[in-house]
């Protein structure tokens, strides 16, 4: 497994407050070197930030009124400032037709609850990706 | 950090009871307009039903999710159940049956009980 050096900046979007914040403590305890957590209840939040700051990984939730984490996925590749930013989906996540969409366009599912260890090892191998 | 250690977190775990409360609410009222629906009988309340039915899904699934960091296992496989059920709802847009209806109030009111008595 690759270690990460650089402070890896993360934008978690979620429209639930509650799990805002369980994730905001789970990055504060990570084994490797986190710079700035950057928050967003909503899609369209969401890609507002990643277009404007320096963004290395987005954690995303997918049932989100408005864009889902499905839509926002796929703007993020379209744009040309975000398609380059790793992207993990944390989800709850039950309908299999959903889950099958999300493996389709390749993208790192994580289930509801999380432990700090999955939550820190997909980072790792997602971020490691972008060197 | 681990379910424990979160429940040690008293004002996330306040937030947890509150936002519970709140998606609870919701969910008392899309049951409420789902059945106004079925009496107006028009494509108009066909719509609303929808959503209203959306409104529901969503209420047990962020219920669930939150419940699973917590590590509460009732209210979490309770709220589990109650979105699978409505899941075939949500996808073909049916209005709720009778049976389903009475499983998903019943759900609410376990579901607000044992959030009281957290």
């Amino acid at each position: 497994m690759k270690k990460i050096l650089k402070p890896v900046n993360i934008l978690v979007v979620d429209d639930n407050p509650v799990i805002l914040k369980v994730m905001r403590n789970t990055l504060e305890v990570l084994s490797f070197p986190v710079g700035e957590i950057y928050e967003a209840p909503d899609g369209a939040e969401g890609i507002r930030i990643a277009e404007e700051k320096d963004i290395d990984v987005v954690l995303l939730d997918v049932n989100m009124p408005d864009m889902d984490g499905e839509e926002m996925f796929v703007r993020l590749k379209q744009s040309e400032k975000t398609k380059d930013v790793a992207v993990i989906v944390i989800s709850g996540e039950t309908d299999p037709d959903k889950l099958n969409s999300l493996a389709k366009k390749g993208l790192k599912v994580i289930e509801k609850p999380f432990s700090v260890e999955t939550i820190e090892k997909a980072i790792i191998e997602e971020a490691g990706k972008n060197g | 950090m681990t379910a424990p250690e979160m429940k040690k977190d008293e004002e996330l775990f306040r937030l947890f009871k509150e936002e519970t409360r709140k998606y609870l609410k919701s969910g008392r009222s899309a049951l409420e307009q789902t059945r106004n629906s079925k009496e107006a009988d028009s494509k108009e309340a066909d719509s609303r039903d929808a959503d209203s039915v959306k409104t529901l899904y969503k209420s047990f699934h962020e219920i669930k999710n939150m419940a699973g960091m917590f590590d509460k296992k009732m209210i979490y496989e309770l709220s589990l159940r109650a979105e699978t059920a409505l899941l075939p709802a949500v996808k073909d847009g049916k209005e709720l049956s009778k049976e389903l209806d009475e499983l998903i109030s019943k759900s609410l009111a376990t579901l607000e009980r044992l959030t009281e008595s957290l």
